[in-house]
């Protein structure tokens, strides 16, 4: 096996000469959370990864890998591969183009909007650039990465701690993307349209059949989505810059269903998704005042009054809910997926040791209100009860203190704490939550 | 004679144009021409920018003289005039000869390996090199330029 080892390692440093290179990181958070006024309510927060990457030159190609193994007390050991690809940028005036890139291995994947999907997944993309346009195409799957870290968890079987238990790797699902960008169309704005395809490749028997009358525990169906994105980005006035979004999102989704046929009045049937999500992000850069950075960004995304769980809980004709794929989260302690919810957040960066020429300190203090836009239903966070009447969930307030001594060593303190709309949460979550962590990262 | 370093800054940024203009700024400009025009940056080039633009040599030195210096101080290795010199070797070099600290790796293990992470991390480098790679003559310029530029606005 050393033999072997040795003999890789050797050829990859003839292939790739002088251009091999490596390094790693160490990375750690530590922290508290806990419901104010709660007893026995604090849960440690712990997490710590070591990570280790390699690039390295393959002729007109270039090698990228990064591996990490991460401990958290609830999964103690987790080897992954955060990202290993294969990419090439070669210029292509044939294709009418001024460059083409092709990416294949695990890497990062977004969808027009960012707001539906930004995760790893194993594909390929390929990326076409012109004078005053680009071209970029995606097929990933979510095939090959382990079923307790699946970025594409979006149905029931997938969230259930039961099915599947024993089941090593993720529900397969493929994902197609083509995003095509005009850039600086009209007064420095980039116009953006992005369709995106979501299919459930999960075998049949694993899948609730159609026709059922009675409600089975983690029943599940076929869940495909598709989104049509359209953005608009640019720059409004110096310093001044936006990202406008708009997508629809339709598909199918399996539920227990009205049926008068039925002996017990229901029947699993699939429904029609039709939802709506609006984003829009302002950014103000103020280099002159302490390099500081104001934010303020919203969200609106459509949901369903009588989805009684987040995940295929539709139970009429249309379902009505935004099924987000991987979305980032918006604030620390607290966040909801687009689904049901909106949320306005603003947020101001400042670096106040800037003037003196030490840029090592940033502050940031954020904070995020969330909303129910159906005024009752299910959203992605289930402290919020969906029988519960109610828009407004509560508010998300942090203050981050960033400091990086040298280029390779930071520390980030986190203090945050949520304050619920009690009407709208279940018992043992209607009090504020506070969470503070530090971490410390360090690259070698 | 030792000049500033802003006029060094001022030198690399305008080196292209000089190529153009011919020679106003005597063997220092026939030298950046030189270096310019290398496919693969050798090591008395590299040391010729960094020893030049610290003030540690005066610029009307020879390239052979600069790295007979830099070699005395054990910035770099026992090269021949005419050898490559990777990025590494090259970010290292100038980070010492200009007196620039690094991260806490490199403080530790103070090399090219980390001056080269320092070049990438702080915008100096254009593009992330490995410290093992080759460069240009004209790539070495830039980052120099890149890098004396924003030096000298932090001091």
């Amino acid at each position: 096996m050393k033999r072997i080892v040795a003999a890789f390692v050797l050829v990859l440093l003839a292939a790739t000469g002088f251009g091999f290179d490596f390094g790693g990181s160490i990375d750690n958070t530590t922290g508290v959370s806990l419901r104010l006024n709660v007893a026995d309510s604090a849960r440690l927060i712990q997490r710590t990864s070591v990570t280790l990457w390699v690039r390295a030159p393959l002729g007109s190609w270039a090698f990228d890998a990064q591996g990490s193994y991460t401990y958290t007390p609830v999964l103690p050991i987790l080897f992954d591969i955060d990202r290993m690809t294969l990419s090439t940028t070669v210029s292509a005036p044939q294709a009418g183009a001024t460059s083409l890139g092709l990416t294949i291995g695990r890497t990062g994947f977004t969808d027009a909007s960012r707001n539906v999907l930004a995760t790893t997944l194993d594909g390929l993309r390929v990326e076409l650039g012109q004078e005053r346009a680009s071209l970029r195409i995606g097929v990933a799957t979510n095939a090959l990465q382990y079923r307790p870290t699946n970025p594409l968890a979006i149905s029931r079987l997938d969230v259930s701690p039961t099915a599947n238990a024993g089941r090593l790797l993720a529900s397969p699902r493929l994902i197609a993307s083509v995003d095509y960008t005009l850039l600086d169309l009209f007064a420095r704005q980039n116009l953006a349209l992005g369709v995106l395809v979501q299919e459930d490749l999960r075998p049949r028997d694993e899948l609730t059949a159609v026709g059922g009358t009675t409600a089975e525990l983690d029943a599940g169906g076929r869940l495909d989505t598709q989104y049509v994105s359209l953005g608009l980005s640019g720059s409004l006035a110096p310093g001044l810059f936006h990202r406008t979004s708009y997508t629809l999102n339709t598909g199918r989704t399996l539920g227990l269903l009205p049926d008068d046929l039925s002996v017990t009045g229901f029947s699993y049937q699939y429904a029609l998704i039709l939802a709506h999500m609006a984003s829009t992000e302002l950014t103000l850069f103020l280099p002159e005042v302490l390099n500081s950075r104001l934010r303020l960004f919203g969200l609106f995304s459509t949901g369903d009054p009588d989805a009684l769980t987040f995940i295929e809980g539709n139970t009429d004709a249309t379902a009505t809910s935004f099924v987000p794929l991987a979305p980032p989260r918006y604030s620390d302690g607290f966040s909801l997926k687009p689904g049901n919810s909106a949320h306005i957040g603003v947020s101001y960066s400042v670096r106040p040791l800037a003037a003196l020429g030490m840029d090592v300190l940033q502050a940031e203090l954020s904070s995020v209100s969330y909303l129910r836009t159906a005024g009752r239903g299910a959203v992605s966070e289930g402290a919020v009860n969906a029988q519960s009447d109610g828009v407004y969930v509560g508010t998300d307030v942090n203050l981050a203190l960033s400091y990086q001594p040298f280029s390779d060593v930071r520390f980030v303190l986190t203090n945050g704490v949520f304050v619920p709309n009690e009407a709208v949460m279940f018992d043992g979550s209607k009090d504020v939550k506070y969470q503070g962590t530090l971490r410390g990262v360090l690259r070698f | 004679m030792v000049r500033p370093r802003l006029f060094y800054v001022a030198l690399l940024a305008a080196a292209a144009a000089l190529i153009v203009t011919g020679s106003v700024f005597g063997q220092s400009n026939t030298v950046i021409d030189a270096i310019l025009g290398e496919e693969v940056a050798t090591a008395q080039s590299a040391a010729y920018l960094a020893m030049t633009s610290a003030g540690l040599v005066a610029d009307d030195a020879t390239p052979a003289v600069a790295l007979r210096t830099a070699r005395e101080e054990g910035w770099i290795g026992d090269r021949g005039d005419r050898e490559p010199v990777t990025f590494g070797e090259y970010a290292y070099l100038m980070m010492r000869a200009h007196g620039v600290s690094g991260g806490l790796m490199y403080l530790i293990f103070p090399g090219p390996r980390y001056a080269a992470r320092e070049f990438t991390y702080r915008g100096w480098s254009p593009e992330r090199r490995a410290p093992g790679e080759l460069v240009s003559g004209e790539f070495m310029v830039r980052v120099t330029g890149n890098m004396l530029e924003m030096v000298g606005g932090e001091r």
